[in-house]
């Protein structure tokens, strides 16, 4: 092993399962059936305690979306002045569930953002901390049209 | 229970100063003071808040030290609508006979900063960028636009009002009327909301005198009621500011419930009413706000801007002062600015920009994080 290789780290755990492909985590309220994110331990729609752990799988389409064109102020520890890329900001209706996602949208792609078009999960390099490690957060972008 | 009339109203006008924000709101209290003709002993409750410009209770340091209690408030730009509600319970508590509601703010240049924990939010919903207000206001009207037919020209027309209404208002900040087409082609803030569309975080004073309305004859010759001061949140379902997640099916907004609550608090209904202020955070927020306070379905904001009835000179002039757009926005005082607007319109001393054939009823909604509506319905 090298451990003076750079590596990836997640910006928070337990938002998604990383892996071959990642996959959004959630929870599921027991009382009412409402979909969580992120995981909680308490249901904001009925108030019951008794959540259970979820996915909320890794794809849905773009309900809602706008462009952060500025850089937003600290905490974001994203790329601050000239460095500064705007994104997308949407949120995501995830598919066979009844829960909307709030999301980054990376815009390196000509496809216009639409509502109702097809997204897909990803990891994004958000930064580096000061060993040089990336540091990611979940995504969304568009599905590439076959 | 006892009736709440307004007898004094106090503006240090909105903008950008060299003064503190706490002295922009002692200067608001004093000419509310005025205005009632009274003395700052006379009051004998006070309520208020800010965000970035100190203790609302610091100013008995600069009115006096007259030993009341003087509660400091904070709920975000709904901030003053919680204050006017406080100061109007002790008055029905028969707590006290005289009370104060007073607001006021000067905050940093750019987009407010806000820290997750603050809200009850993990670390990395800021750090990945986000927790910023413009996204949600922007993020919420597009999905209204799509849902119910907006243009964007509507958010544009709501915009040219504002302006419109800011340049005869002597104490707006922003008093330059803009065309159309600068607006429409203004740099894109928020897609779909340009530069002119957003109001800017500013500074100023608020300060509101109350009394029991049996009382109200010896300070002035013309109070006006309090018919409803409600303040309500949310409910599950409604699309509000730093939401990681919402869930598919919509609840009520907390501007519905609170404006529900406050037209049966009332006996009225919305179009009883002759002049609105609705908060207009941005433009979105204004059309969307029409249809959540009740003045038209959704959807008919677009034939409405397009015909001019939110126009002072309409059938349902809106935001006459200018709103936030005009005025910018210290969220302590803002929705105080709302109901002193109201007051003088109401008392026919609006000058340039008043609403013309005597208006009788006014209303006020003003909105803030994470989602607190304060309506206030008043009428002489």
């Amino acid at each position: 092993m090298l451990f003076d290789m750079a590596r990836s780290m997640m910006l928070h755990e337990d938002l998604v399962q990383t892996g071959e492909r990642p996959v959004l985590l959630g929870a599921r309220c027991d009382e009412c059936r409402a979909f969580l994110f992120p995981r909680d331990d308490r249901c904001k729609r009925c108030c019951s305690d008794r959540l259970q752990p979820c996915e909320l799988g890794d794809r849905g389409a773009l309900w809602s979306w706008t462009v952060q064109s500025f850089p937003p102020k600290p905490p974001y520890r994203g790329a601050q002045n000239e460095q500064f890329k705007p994104f997308g900001v949407g949120y995501i209706h995830m598919d066979n569930t009844d829960v909307l996602v709030e999301s980054r949208i990376p815009l390196d792609s000509d496809r216009p953002l639409e509502i109702g078009m097809p997204m897909r999960l990803c990891l994004e390099t958000l930064c580096h901390d000061e060993h040089g490690n990336a540091i990611e957060t979940f995504a969304f972008r568009a599905e590439a049209v076959a | 229970m006892s009736g709440v009339a307004i007898i004094g109203v106090g503006l240090h006008p909105f903008g950008r100063h060299e003064q503190s924000g706490l002295r922009q709101g002692a200067a608001a209290v004093r000419a509310a003071l005025a205005d009632a003709g009274i003395e700052w002993q006379d009051v004998q409750a006070a309520y208020g808040g800010s965000q970035d410009a100190g203790n609302a209770d610091a100013l008995a340091d600069l009115l006096g030290l007259t030993g009341i209690h003087f509660t400091n408030i904070w709920n975000g730009c709904a901030t003053g609508g919680s204050s006017l509600n406080a100061a109007a319970a002790a008055i029905k508590a028969r707590q006290a006979d005289i009370a104060l509601a007073v607001g006021f703010d000067k905050h940093p240049r750019g987009a407010f900063a806000p820290r997750p924990s603050d809200w009850g939010l993990q670390d990395w919903y800021g750090e990945a960028g986000l927790m910023v207000t413009t996204q949600f206001f922007a993020m919420k009207i597009r999905r209204y636009m799509h849902e119910y037919g907006i243009s964007d020209d509507a958010l544009v027309r709501v915009a040219e009002k504002a302006l419109t209404n800011g340049a005869i208002t002597p104490h707006a900040w922003r008093q330059q009327a803009l065309d159309f087409e600068t607006i429409a082609e203004s740099p894109m803030v928020s897609d779909p909301l340009r530069k002119y569309m957003f109001c800017n975080p500013a500074e100023g004073g608020a300060a509101v005198v109350l009394c029991r309305a049996e009382i109200a004859s010896r300070y002035t010759a013309k109070p006006v009621t309090l018919a409803a001061a409600e303040v309500r949140g949310r409910e599950p379902g409604s699309f509000e500011v730093f939401s990681p997640s919402l869930s598919l099916e919509r609840g009520r907004s907390a501007t519905e419930i609170a404006a529900q609550a406050a037209f049966e608090t009332a006996g009225i209904g919305p179009g009883d009413c002759d002049v609105l202020q609705l908060q207009d955070t941005e433009s979105g927020a204004e059309i969307m706000h029409m249809a959540e306070n009740g003045f038209c379905e959704h959807g008919e904001q677009e034939k409405l801007l397009r015909d001019g009835a939110t126009r002072i000179d309409g059938p349902m002039p809106v935001n006459t002062d200018g709103g936030c757009l005009a005025n910018g926005e210290p969220v302590g005082a803002s929705g105080l600015r709302q109901v002193i607007e109201l007051v003088w319109q109401l008392r026919g001393e609006a000058g340039k920009r008043q609403v013309p054939g005597n208006p009788r009823v006014g209303y006020a909604q003003v909105y803030g994080a994470p989602g607190i509506s304060g309506v206030n319905i008043l009428h002489t």
